[in-house]
This record gives C-alpha cells, structure tokens and sequence, in this order.
C-alpha cells in the first residue's frame, strides 16, 4: 500500500485499464511488467536495456527526439513542421524554455501519420544543460504515459510532477527503467555479496550495465530492491518550522535571516526501511557530530565509508 | 488495407487488453469478437459503436481507419486563447489551428501547477507555429 494508492486519479486509471481498485499503484505496475513480459518473450528475450527500450517503444509506435542544443528546435521544425505538416512541433521549444518551470519531456501525438506508422508519438527530450542528467528517467517517464495509453486521451494532461499520475508514472519509470530480468543479475554481480548497499556498487552497477542511467535514478532503483533497510536522505542548510513561518511574514526591519542548520529536507524509506519503522522526520536537524554533517563540513573519511552512529539522531526525544 | 477487424484488435492489443476485457466492457461475446477480430463477421452498427465507445476511438476510425476530419461539433476555446486571438486579430480558423496543435502536446509535466489549456502562454507559442499558420 502506497499513499497514492488512495488518489482518485489512480483509482480511475487501474479502473480504466481492468486492473481493479484495491492496491492500484502495485496492481498498474503490475500491469506495465506484464506487458512488457509478454513482449519480451515474443521477441525471444533482451540482452540490453537499450534493446528494450527499442521493444517498447515500437510497440507502442513511439520515437524519441532529443534536444542537446539549440539548433535542434530548428531541426525539428524543419522535419516534422516543414517536411510533416506537424506545426506544433514549431512551437515545442516555448513548452522547454521557462526557467521558472523546468520541463523534461513532452509526449506529441501526431495528426498527418499512417495508422501503423512507427511514430505516431513523438516524445520530445530536453537534454541541454542540467536537464542531460535526466535523460534516462525522462526516456521511461514518458515511455510510462503510453504503457498506461492514458496519453490516448482526448484532451491534453498539463500537470505539475506532484501530480499523483506524474508521481505514477515516475513509479513504473523506475521500474520498467529498470527491467528485473535485467536488473537482477547485475545488480548481483555489482554487489558481489555485500549485504549493504554502497555508492561503489551503484556506481559498478551504472558502469556494467545501465550507463545511460543516472547516479540518482540508479540509487533509487537499487535502494528500492535492496532487502536490507535503506534511507535515502538529502540534506541541506535549512530551518525550524516556526523560523521558516517568521521569515514568510512580512517584516518592516531589514533583519538578516538567521544563519539555517543541516536538516534532512527529503527521506525515502525502502520496503525494508518501512517495515522497520525505520525512517527520519523530514526537517530533522542532522546531529553535528554525524557523518553526514562531518562530509557538508568537507571533512574528509579515511577510507571512504564510515559507520553512522543512530543513537545520535534524535528527534523530540525519539531516535530514528 | 486492415479492416474493422484488425482495426479492433490493434486497439485492443494498443490498451493491453485481452479479448474478454474488450467483451466485458462493449457487450458482446467472446465467440463474436473472435471472429469480428479475424473478419469473418459482419457487425451492425450498434454493435460497432458499442465497440467504439468501449476501445475510446470514433466509429469513423474503426470502419475507415481515419480520425474523422470534420471539426468537432462542440470545441470550447479556451478564455486566455480567445483573447489572445482577438488582440491579434487571427480568424477563427487559425485559432483552431492553434488550439488543436496545443492539443497534440497529450502529455507535458512541468514542474510547477498549470492550469491546463488556461495557462499556455499563447503568444509565445504563435511566435513559434505563426510562419505555418499564416501559410496555410
């Protein structure tokens, strides 16, 4: 049980795909593997996660297009708005280029295009600058819109990522992204038997067998399959609750602002985490003498590893 | 050329559907959508908009395999495109233009709230798309 599990959006997406309402999210993903199972063992199996993709997206008649510079706008006009009749592909770069509201990828379905055309869809990838990062988890968010053929939808979905369909398809994005059959032996020899997860084994894992994938993407992938309990924290200078209400009020003095603390700002827990009870309150203070806090001040591990002592971490009297 | 049959079952296989699946939803049995699939049928055109109405696509589509071209009877355009199209002085033709390319974008994410149709800023995006607008 996931809480998007209780999202109407959700509940009606497993309904429209004949899924059923209990469980949605699992049931969806569920759904998505099953599909691509099916595909896969048509075509007598992948070696590669780029071969699946290439499966995926045929069957779903749907081509990328990737923006790694600006002179690629023009390049789409000229194929698919001069030499398709696709105009809106002439107007795509206005949907990428507001820096107030970072857009990854959209997905086009195209008007002038055969019924068994192979790219009825085309799905526009933003790859310049910081947006290449991305690249990879955009491939499979949008590849996620028409597994779920949602995006068959008469009217267009404009929706920011806190939407619980966004949030969806992130979800099978990092699943089918990373494909068990796949996943699992490589995970298996990156992690050569060690019980806990470590960035030396995302990293092998990325350099052996999904290089396109992103370090993020990745340690969440692995983290959500590791049986041990994981927590992913990200951490940044940040204050109290009531501090941030102050500073949100407007004030007649020209105060500085007092000077923020090391807080957790965003926790995900794993399976394991979860069953646990292991997590750490979002907007806890990370203790001084942590590892954590010791590696923002820049000092140094001797190894690289170090162990994290939890009887620190301690919030209105209780530990994580 | 593929017939309604194989229209049908495209469709079908497109939303991931299986046969009972399709049967459940539009009414009719597992026997006839077999042999509709394969062509070996005919199918009354109640049936057919049954279909229709189950797969999500036009009854114009499964019998021809084109999206109808006439405009829909009813398009509601959007206040912010109204204006706009009234401050630029475009024909209603071109204004559909518009609005119909916005409608191709099935899936955009963004990372703040918009509010659909509402929230495209319609100038930015004509300075785009004008060249063809003005040419066709």
């Amino acid at each position: 049980m996931t809480r998007w599990d209780q999202a109407p959006e959700i509940i009606e997406l497993a309904a429209e795909l004949g899924v059923g309402s209990a469980a949605p999210v699992e049931k969806i993903l569920d759904y998505c593997r099953g599909r691509i199972d099916g595909w896969v063992a048509e075509a007598g199996g992948v070696t590669d996660i780029e071969a699946l993709e290439s499966l995926v997206t045929s069957q779903h008649q749907m081509v990328f297009e990737e923006i790694r510079s600006d002179d690629d706008w023009e390049r789409l006009t000229e194929v698919y708005a001069r030499g398709r009749k696709e105009f809106v592909f002439a107007g795509m770069r206005t949907k990428f280029d507001d820096a107030d509201n970072l857009t990854y990828g959209a997905l086009v379905q195209r008007r002038n295009v055969g019924d068994g055309d192979p790219d009825r869809f085309v799905a526009v990838i933003d790859c310049r600058g910081s947006k290449l990062a991305r690249r990879f988890f955009t491939r499979w968010h949008e590849i996620a819109h028409r597994l779920t053929t949602h995006a068959d939808m008469l009217e267009p979905v404009y929706r920011s990522e806190h939407d619980p369909i966004e949030r969806l398809m992130d979800e099978i994005a990092g699943h089918v992204g990373f494909y068990e059959p796949l996943f699992h032996p490589a995970f298996q020899s990156a992690s050569d038997g060690q019980r806990h997860l470590t960035f030396g084994v995302v990293e092998s894992f990325i350099a052996n067998a999904f290089p396109a994938a992103s370090f993020q993407a990745t340690l969440f992938a692995c983290t959500r399959r590791m049986t041990t309990p994981v927590v992913y924290l990200e951490a940044t200078l940040a204050h109290k609750k009531e501090v941030k209400r102050k500073l949100a009020t407007p004030s007649l003095f020209d105060d500085d602002p007092p000077p923020g603390e090391l807080r957790a700002v965003k926790v995900i827990q794993n399976k394991a985490a979860q069953s646990a009870r292991f997590t750490i309150p979002t907007n806890m203070r990370v203790p001084v003498d942590s590892v954590i806090h010791r590696l923002f001040d820049a000092d140094p591990q001797t190894d690289g590893s170090a162990e994290e002592d939890l009887s620190q971490w301690q919030s209105q009297g209780a530990q994580p | 050329m593929p017939g309604v049959g194989e229209r049908i079952k495209r469709r079908r296989v497109e939303l991931g559907w299986t046969q009972d699946q399709l049967c459940q939803k539009a009414g009719i049995s597992k026997g006839f959508c077999s042999d509709l699939e394969n062509d070996k049928r005919s199918v009354s055109a109640d049936n057919l908009l049954d279909i229709a109405r189950a797969l999500s696509v036009s009854l114009d589509y499964l019998m021809t395999g084109k999206a109808s071209e006439e405009p829909p009877k009813d398009v509601s355009i959007p206040s912010s495109l109204a204006m706009f199209a009234g401050e630029e002085g475009l024909s209603l033709r071109q204004t559909l233009m518009l609005l119909d390319m916005q409608k191709q974008i099935v899936a955009h994410r963004s990372a703040k709230k918009k509010d659909g149709l509402e929230a495209v800023d319609w100038q930015k995006f004509y300075e785009g798309v004008k060249e063809f607008l003005d040419n066709e």
